[in-house]
């Protein structure tokens, strides 16, 4: 594997969450997973999840792979452990695309993991301040910690800024 | 029933002879040396291993297939674009140079190294397991690698937080190319498979 060591760059796979602080970036390749970045903007403190599957129910496996069980997770290790504020956290969303799937059941599971996101963050009472979802192509995000900033990348785009 | 560190070692054994024989399928067919080498056969982390995955972030064109028949899995061909140019001059026999750009004749030579080396492994195993392989025609995929990687993935990743894979390295003799392949390998069938053979070991 091809491995790029940097100190201020955390990256996350799929799965999985990672809570960092100024001055550190988070990144993650995205397909129909969904990118979750919240933010807090006073205290300079990122979060990123990267979530497989909308709902638990009744599966075994890490929490951090649904959105019912990984966007409040990720809420309490930012508050807990970084010491975030809750009542400043933003969020934004990306990835969800319809991508090829050997398994045609999964075909659209980026809808649905979108659909799951914005409505578990509605009920965190955490606003929605940016979302790029949807498409056929994966994307590439990165949160500056230090101002917020996500970029992201489509395949086959440019780079924007949200 | 799990897949234990015997069965591992077994497997592994096993993958090499038939990495080594897709590794003579893979020259022929590009009609230049070439070597393909087992890099790791073990479970890992859905987390740890895209997390690694995630950190090349180049443009790929993959192939991707499935196994299917006694033994179940999904194989990955995936190679950078530039890559993938070098490799097609090689398939056409052309001067190396001459593909400049990322076209449908592009696309066809990954599909097609990507079906050769999945007729390679799949005879190969199915001789080993006294199994039947039946791969599917392998489809082209090109998009950032842990994208690729993670379509790889998606299923096993979402019912279990290990998987089998298979990992090997691939080496074009006076070229620059790096490339990844790997086998993903169904856990339940494979443990099966891999049980019955380490019974017909000890009855002989």
């Amino acid at each position: 594997m091809r491995l790029i060591v940097d100190e201020n760059i955390v990256t996350v796979g799929v799965g999985d969450l990672k809570v960092a602080k100024s001055p550190k970036t988070i990144k993650t390749s995205l397909g129909s997973c969904i990118g979750v970045v919240l933010y807090d903007n006073i205290n300079k403190i990122g979060g990123m999840l990267h979530l497989m599957l909308p709902k638990r129910n009744d599966r075994e496996g890490k929490l951090s792979k649904y959105a019912d069980t990984g966007i409040p997770l990720l809420i309490d290790l930012m508050v807990k452990q970084a010491n975030a504020n809750k009542k400043l956290l933003t969020a934004k969303i990306f990835g969800g695309a319809k991508m090829f799937n050997i398994n045609s059941e999964l075909f659209d599971i980026g809808k649905a993991n979108a659909i799951e996101t914005k409505k578990i963050l509605e009920k965190m009472n955490i606003s929605i301040i940016a979302a790029k979802t949807g498409g056929t192509k994966g994307s590439q995000i990165s949160i500056d910690t230090n101002t917020g900033i996500v970029r992201c990348r489509i395949f086959g785009g440019q780079a924007e800024e949200y | 029933m799990q897949i234990t560190k015997e069965h591992i070692k077994m497997l592994d054994i096993i993958i090499k002879i038939s990495i080594d024989n897709a590794s003579r399928a893979f020259s022929k067919a590009i009609k230049h040396g070439a070597l393909i080498e087992l890099a790791r056969t073990e479970l890992v982390d859905v987390s740890e291993i895209t997390e690694e995955m995630n950190n090349d972030f180049r443009e790929m064109a993959g192939a991707m297939l499935q196994l299917n028949g006694a033994l179940k899995g999904k194989l990955l061909f995936m190679i950078p674009f530039d890559g993938a140019l070098v490799l097609q001059d090689y398939y056409m026999c052309s001067p190396q140079g001459t593909s400049t750009e990322f076209n449908e004749y592009t696309e066809a030579t990954v599909q097609e190294i990507g079906n050769i080396l999945a007729s390679s492994i799949g005879n190969s195993l199915a001789s080993d397991f006294g199994s039947t392989v039946l791969p599917t025609p392998p489809q082209i995929i090109c998009d950032f690698a842990g994208t690729i990687f993670s379509s790889l993935i998606l299923e096993e990743g979402m019912i279990q937080d290990k998987i089998l894979l298979i990992e090997a390295k691939f080496k074009i003799y006076h070229s620059e190319i790096d490339s990844y392949f790997f086998l993903l390998l169904d856990i339940d069938t494979m443990e099966e498979l891999l049980s019955k053979l380490e019974q017909s070991t000890r009855g002989t």
